[in-house]
């Protein structure tokens, strides 16, 4: 398995209150999957992806990626694993701003020291359909076309796994769909695995695997078409049965 | 890493308005260093050829043990008349001094038959000092020849006691190099100041052999050396040391630095004073950079989580910044040494006139050297508190969460 998730939990504190983001999940992700992750806001999607891409961590629980416990990883050694294992595409495109297109792409190979950033992050951009508009800054793009470049930018550095948190949050429905052929192209053809959090039906309707986040719970995965709780239920019920 | 360099470098650019904040903030503490040092090394300058040009010169050479026993039994320390050809050449051989001038020193009493008023005579050679005593100037009448033999120019501070006019005879008395008083009539042919009142309020100067005649000898105190340039003191003086020894005279010498005590008391008072003001300078341009640099660090918060989140380790958002930094630091210490230049080209050619000093009688006029040396240390210093101000916000910047820079707004 590509990615392992065991009795994952997560409180945050809000002012004096508690909140338990995530409860005892479990999950695990093949090399390929395209996995949509569903929910309301405030379900614990997020807090999800971010520690599945190293950015939080878990209060219990342990997470494999890669082989990898990140859990163990310190602060610089978290960077270093983001950057050759992570791609992550946000709601809100995060570009840097001062730089080009191309500029952007390239930026995650030259954290890490790449020569050959250049073509590399030509050839993202390529792939995503924007090599046109390399040398155009962000202010000069679309929404369309800046999520484009955010993806070109998760996948130049060829990561085990790329985390979008609601890719099309920010686009309208027409762009999104555009967004989401181009994700699962790259998902069918290039065999790249993508995690991403929607509460868009049309999302989770192109994805391969969909799991549903409810207060914190894994509540349902589409893989098995079982959900967890179904699972707990079934078990007590056929105790009772017993007992009877 | 050269993306890395851009983006520091277009950072800047982005906000024009702050950047330009920070770099007012070195700029103007850049300006001040090199305008306040080029006005302090500027009065330096002007007090130490004051000095030696009015009463030092450049080397002053005594009879050995004068300057340690000679103020209790001057005469005897005197350097004898039949020598000084052979020292002369020794001087004119060893350095390239524009001139060798003898002088006789005394203390006496000047009296118009009303009144007496203690004086510190010198004896000169009147030709030679026209060169040596340049910084020397005739308030009233007119320089010292050697032809009138009883011309003496009379300091201002004592003129004015004396209430006398120039051409007025007066008496002078002092002892002999054996004890007996002696007087010789002079007659005041100019007046002059030294810059200096204390001295001012004393000076008598007379043509040497008129000196000689009063204290009854045909030697001198010392001889009085100036160089082409002051800055050829410590080797002329080492080259005189050895050929003194080598040719068995014997004699002691002393360089204006030796002798010009209240230069360094000067010189340690204002090094003080430069050294606070370049403090308090420093501390306000980096309080200055801290502060637009946490502000700027705070408004690219979330695009600094977006690097972390693609990899970045927080040395390198540190670096990121700090590099920021370097190039406003460069780019306003440049900018900071421009304006200083000019700053002090034009205070200097503008000749405004700075009010006269404690214990000195004239004003004078600002002038603001530009100093290579002050410009280095300006842009070393511009350059470094622009990279150690911004290490705060630096360090700041990477130890926010990820996350919570990235949901910041």
């Amino acid at each position: 398995m590509l990615v392992e998730l065991s009795g994952i939990s997560k409180r945050y504190k809000m002012g004096d209150v508690w909140v338990d983001a995530l409860k005892d999940v479990s999950l695990s992700l093949a090399k390929g999957e395209f996995l949509a992750v569903k929910g309301p806001s405030g379900s614990g999607k997020s807090t999800l992806l971010n520690i599945l891409s190293a950015l939080d961590q878990c209060d219990s629980g342990t997470v494999h990626v890669g082989g990898i416990n990140i859990g163990r990883l310190g602060e610089h050694q978290r960077s270093k694993f983001r950057n050759r294992h992570i791609g992550i595409v946000f709601q809100s495109f995060n570009l840097i701003p001062v730089l080009s297109a191309l500029e952007n792409v390239m930026y995650p190979l030259t954290l890490r020291g790449v020569k050959e950033a250049k073509p590399r992050a030509l050839q993202a951009l390529r792939d995503v359909g924007l090599d046109q508009q390399a040398n155009q800054r962000p202010t000069q793009l679309s929404g369309g076309q800046m999520q484009r470049v955010a993806i070109a930018r998760a996948i130049v550095t060829q990561p085990d796994i790329v985390l979008a948190d609601e890719p099309t949050a920010n686009l309208d429905s027409k762009t999104s769909e555009h967004i989401m052929t181009l994700i699962q192209k790259l998902n069918k053809e290039q065999g790249v695995t993508f995690v991403i959090s929607t509460h868009d039906d049309y999302v989770t309707g192109l994805a391969s695997r969909v799991i549903t986040i409810l207060d914190g719970e894994l509540v349902k995965d589409s893989q098995t078409n079982i959900s967890p709780l179904d699972r707990h239920n079934r078990v007590d019920i056929t105790e009772l049965e017993v007992k009877v | 890493m050269i993306l890395g360099w851009k983006v520091a470098l277009l950072n800047i650019l982005r906000n024009g308005r702050r950047s330009l904040i920070t770099l007012a903030a070195v700029v103007f503490g850049c300006t001040s260093l090199i305008v306040f040092g080029g006005f302090v090394q500027s009065m330096y300058d002007g007090m130490r050829e004051s000095m030696i040009r009015s009463q030092l010169g450049h080397i002053q050479i005594y009879a050995a043990g004068y300057n340690q026993y000679g103020k209790a039994e001057p005469e005897k320390y005197q350097i004898p008349s039949a020598k000084l050809e052979q020292i002369s050449n020794v001087i004119e051989k060893q350095t390239q001094a524009l001139v060798v001038a003898p002088r006789l020193n005394f203390n006496g009493l000047l009296s118009d038959g009303k009144q007496s008023i203690a004086i510190m005579g010198i004896g000169v050679d009147a030709e030679k000092e026209v060169l040596l005593s340049s910084a020397i100037h005739i308030v009233q009448g007119e320089d010292l020849f050697p032809e009138d033999a009883a011309a003496a120019h009379l300091g201002e501070g004592l003129f004015n006691a004396l209430n006398a006019e120039v051409g007025d005879h007066l008496t002078l008395l002092a002892s002999t190099q054996d004890g007996a008083i002696n007087a010789v009539d002079i007659q005041i042919a100019g007046v002059v100041t030294t810059g200096v009142k204390a001295l001012d309020d004393r000076l008598l100067r007379v043509n040497l052999p008129l000196a000689q005649e009063l204290l009854y000898t045909t030697d001198v105190t010392r001889l009085v050396v100036l160089l082409e340039e002051t800055e050829m003191t410590d080797m002329a003086a080492e080259d005189l040391g050895k050929a003194f020894r080598d040719q068995n005279l014997n004699l002691e010498l002393k360089s204006w630095w030796d002798l010009a005590g209240y230069y360094h008391q000067v010189v340690g008072l204002f090094n003080g004073v430069f050294g606070f003001i370049t403090v308090i300078v420093l501390v306000i341009v980096a309080l200055s950079i801290s502060n637009t640099m946490l502000m700027a660090v705070m408004e690219r918060t979330r695009e600094i989580g977006t690097i972390r989140a693609m990899g970045g380790t927080p040395t390198q958002v540190v670096g990121l910044i700090l590099l920021e930094s370097v190039f406003l630091g460069i780019i306003g210490s440049l900018l900071g040494l421009l304006a200083g230049i000019l700053a002090a080209k034009g205070i200097t050619y503008a000749e405004w006139m700075m009010p006269r000093p404690p214990g000195s009688t004239q004003d004078y006029p600002i002038r603001v050297f530009v100093v290579s040396e002050i410009l280095m240390k300006t842009f070393t210093l511009g350059f470094l508190i622009s990279l150690i101000s911004s290490i705060y916000p630096a360090v700041k910047a990477s130890r926010i969460p990820v996350v919570n820079a990235l949901r910041f707004t």
